[in-house]
């Protein structure tokens, strides 16, 4: 959606030919030609007569050069099938049930054909993962999806929202749970808003301007609502049988009891009506009665620091001064409710992102707090500098969290997307040392269970009576521990794949053809290592891509 | 110059001479120096110290051989240490036995090395090799044994054997003298000579020296192996446990410290070209230098500290090329060249 104007330098639109008066024009037609005699040939015929040959013959053997946008379109191209990669016959459907299904950790699981071109709406493919050289999307199903995925069931019964930030090195599969979680929430019928790339919302590569009457000042961005609407009707195609439910200030007369996908294609035709639209259509989405809402951010360092936008002082404007990403950050700080219930997931990103100490540290601490107390202080697995304190006599340290730096300025702004975040003394006599014989007893205050490989024994017990059925107000019940009741914003590592769910990955990639050599123990053991523990998108580089 | 005058006074004779070294006699020409010699001989004030007159040399042959064997290597014995009869002749001053001995025979004036390799850098090996290939040309023609039925000799080491003859010896110039005595040790033992197997026991490795060596390097208390590695200016130290395969390079995923697979590869390559890639983890700290020379210098390190875990590994280890330490260093810039080998563009004057 890019404008006519130049927004950025404020220029005004270059003049041509049609914005001069009709006299003027009319001039410049009548303008008599002086043509001056000579019998000798003209110059530019002379000199260049080989030398425009040889250009045109040139321009032959380069061809026709790439047209506006062709490149950057090459560029973006998102590629999901390739019909010379074998089809795997034992390949399965995800579905809503087995997604939540504690048996289908490490299994291969292909997006269903009706969910992909809604997933690939949502931009949750990504150029650098390599789709492209399979004959359909799969992705191995790993027992953090699996918890999502239950989380998602639990927080669709319980109306609690599931707010996480993704942590994690670089490749180490944090967009992939992003796509993860679209997914199921097609598959289970949930609304699905995603900012595909944080980094499009504060780079200055968008038109931007104030919106009227707030203040202090909020910046809206009417382009990017516009295509966010877009991306929104695109995706969820479930907007067409709902209709509009409650009256809304609009300022052209939209006309009442429009379905939210006409209403929403109001503002992808007209960008002046974008924001309202936008605005309008969130209050239906989450007015009573509505299906849950997932809303996904990648790169949400991105979003917390200044952006490459000037205020008319031609200061650098803070993100959260914006209209949506102070949106988003509002949903997933727990300000904003979501009272159908529904997932807020903002996923770093370490490729592209700028150092940010305030969320750097805030979660880092956050992650810390978080693993004590679902944890055992004492167990050097939740606590990795416990032989430490050990060794050096100071194991009254060891449920101590750090605090954040004092001599650090940090961004007050930031921390108060944290501010909700309901954080229980650690030295609550729940995790006091004395208790920690029995650290897996579950109590109300130590609502989060800690993911991952220790939770797993609980996570099957909680799951062996409902693993195909439905999920039931009485299956609810037992899992209320899934999802915190207030609005804290769990961090969630995203650690490599383990060496099981590698070895599935890897045989999907040999049984397609790609992969051309034998899955044996030594192999998936060598690459996992090589790949950092399993960071699925280098056991993607070093077995499918280029090797440099 | 005019055509050289024959020379005068020169007497070759057939003797038995001792070797410095060697137990075991030999014939060799013995040149005995005449006054035909170049002046600075005859004016030589202070006889060097392998240097022994004609009279000495005759003493020394009428010695029993240990004795004789002592006076080639140490030279005279101290007082204390000599029999009381010899004492009361070594009491004699010098100048008077020098003079009786050029009254006796004006040639005991003249000196001569001991061996004829004096002049050489290494007298001692070259004695060596003289001898033992002396024992080749004569034995070279007795039967051998067919290699699998050879008896088992393990040589002194470079180090050992400069440390035997007492001087500096370059390991390649060893080789030469360990495939003669390779060589010596195919003949067949019942038809071996005598002065054979000598040469051969005085070389073989001394057990004594063995018990010296230093100790392998244990596990320690913690389950640890330790190994440093180095590679152009990196320096790497590795500690690897049993494990599952995780690896931590200074504090650090791999992926994060090594961009390049390759880079990764060949950190790990002791682990994967032994396929031991899952049983250990890798604990590592590199300084210095650039990413190649950390990698490879990783690789010299992970393979020392789990050839803590697995000695018998030290072949494969070695045929994996993660033992040997690449020697090659950046080449030194030379004047007149912009870079180590790069000259500057040739300008018209």
């Amino acid at each position: 959606m890019a404008t006519q104007a130049c927004w950025r330098c404020l220029a005004r639109p270059a003049q041509t030919t049609n914005g001069l008066s009709a006299s003027m024009q009319r001039l410049t037609i009548l303008r008599p030609t002086v043509h001056t005699f000579s019998t000798s040939t003209s110059r530019s015929t002379r000199v260049s007569k080989m030398r425009k040959e040889r250009l045109e013959e040139k321009k032959k053997r380069a061809g026709k050069p790439p047209a506006p946008g062709e490149r950057k379109a090459m560029r973006k191209m998102i590629v999901l099938s390739n019909t010379n990669a074998l089809a795997v016959p034992s390949l399965q459907e995800m579905t809503a049930e087995n997604i939540s299904d504690p048996s289908y950790r490490s299994v291969v699981l292909s997006l269903p054909d009706k969910i992909v071109s809604r997933v690939r709406a949502a931009e949750c493919f990504k150029t650098y993962q390599k789709w492209r050289l399979f004959r359909r999307p799969s992705i191995v199903l790993r027992s953090a999806d699996v918890r999502l995925a239950q989380m998602m069931d639990d927080a669709k019964i319980s109306k609690r929202v599931v707010r996480q930030v993704l942590v994690g090195g670089r490749g180490s599969g944090k967009s992939l749970y992003l796509l993860q979680a679209v997914a199921s929430a097609m598959l289970k019928d949930w609304i699905v808003i995603t900012f595909p790339e944080g980094q499009d919302l504060v780079n200055a590569s968008t038109d931007y301007g104030p919106m009227p009457v707030i203040r202090p000042i909020m910046y809206q961005q009417k382009a990017y609502t516009a295509a966010l609407l877009q991306r929104i009707v695109t995706t969820n195609p479930q907007l067409a049988e709902l209709e509009m439910s409650m009256e809304h200030q609009l300022p052209a007369g939209v006309p009442a009891g429009l379905t939210l996908s006409k209403l929403a294609i109001l503002g992808v035709n007209d960008t002046a009506l974008a924001q309202p639209i936008f605005q309008a259509l969130m209050k239906e989405l989450t007015a009573p009665g509505r299906a849950p809402l997932l809303i996904t951010l990648d790169g949400f360092n991105h979003i917390n620091s200044l952006t490459a936008y000037r205020s008319s002082s031609f200061k650098l404007i803070h993100a959260h001064d914006f209209y949506l990403p102070s949106w988003f950050t509002s949903y997933l700080s727990g300000k904003n409710p979501l009272p159908n219930g529904g997932a807020v997931l903002a996923a770093m990103t370490h490729s592209n992102g700028p150092n940010n100490k305030t969320l750097e540290d805030r979660l880092s601490q956050l992650e810390k707090q978080q693993s004590l107390l679902n944890g055992n202080p004492l167990n050097p697995k939740d606590n990795p500098i416990l032989p430490y304190l050990l060794a050096t006599g100071q194991e009254h340290l060891a449920n101590q969290v750090p605090d954040l730096d004092p001599y650090i300025r940090y961004d007050p702004r930031v921390l108060e997307v944290f501010s909700r975040t309901n954080t229980p003394s650690i030295s609550s006599p729940e995790v006091s040392l004395s208790d920690s014989s029995s650290p897996s007893e579950p109590s109300t205050t130590l609502s989060l269970k800690n993911e991952g490989e220790k939770g797993e024994e609980e996570e099957e017990a909680a799951q062996s009576s409902t693993n195909s059925n439905p999920p039931t107000q009485q299956a609810a019940a037992s899992w209320a521990s899934l999802t915190p009741a207030d609005s804290t914003i769990q961090v969630k590592r995203i650690q490599g794949l383990t060496k099981f769910e590698a070895k599935s990955l890897m045989e999907y990639w040999a049984l397609s053809g790609i992969l051309r050599a034998e899955v044996s123990e030594r192999f998936v053991g060598e690459q996992w290592s090589v790949a950092g523990g399993g960071l699925p998108g280098e056991l993607e580089r070093t077995c499918l891509g280029m090797r440099f | 110059m005019a055509t050289p005058r024959p020379l005068q006074g020169f007497r070759t004779l057939q003797r038995q001479c001792i070797h410095a070294h060697h137990p075991h006699t030999q014939t060799l020409p013995i040149r005995l120096l005449s006054t035909t010699q170049p002046r600075q001989w005859r004016r030589a004030v202070r006889p060097p110290k392998d240097f022994i007159s004609y009279e000495k040399y005759t003493e020394m042959m009428n010695k029993p051989i240990e004795e004789a064997m002592h006076f080639a290597m140490h030279g005279p014995r101290p007082l204390w240490q000599q029999n009381p009869k010899d004492a009361s002749q070594q009491q004699q001053p010098p100048e008077e036995q020098e003079s009786i001995a050029t009254k006796q025979d004006p040639t005991a004036a003249r000196l001569v090395p001991a061996s004829p390799s004096y002049f050489s850098v290494t007298p001692r090996m070259v004695d060596d090799i003289v001898h033992l290939a002396g024992l080749l040309r004569r034995h070279a023609n007795l039967p051998k044994l067919p290699r699998e039925y050879v008896p088992k000799a393990i040589w002194k080491s470079a180090g050992e054997y400069s440390l035997w003859l007492g001087e500096k010896i370059p390991p390649s110039r060893y080789i030469r003298i360990k495939s003669m005595l390779t060589r010596l040790n195919m003949i067949v033992p019942e038809l071996r000579r005598q002065e054979v197997t000598d040469a051969i026991n005085a070389h073989l490795k001394d057990p004594e020296m063995e018990e010296s060596k230093p100790e392998p390097p244990a596990i320690d208390e913690w389950g640890r192996g330790y190994g440093e590695g180095r590679r152009k200016t990196a320096k790497a130290t590795a500690y690897v446990v049993e494990g599952s395969g995780e690896v931590l390079i200074n504090e650090r995923r791999i992926t994060d410290v090594f961009g390049r697979v390759k880079d990764r590869e060949s950190a790990l390559w002791p682990l994967m070209a032994t396929g031991r890639m899952g049983r250990y983890n890798v604990f590592a700290v590199v300084k210095g230098g650039g990413t190649t020379g950390w990698a490879e210098a990783t690789a010299i390190a992970v393979a020392k500290a789990v050839l803590v875990h697995e000695p018998g590994l030290k072949p494969a280890m070695r045929r994996a090329g993660c033992i040997r330490r690449d020697p090659r260093m950046v080449e030194r810039k030379k004047p007149g060249h912009d870079k180590a080998r790069k000259k500057p563009a040739w300008v018209a004057r």
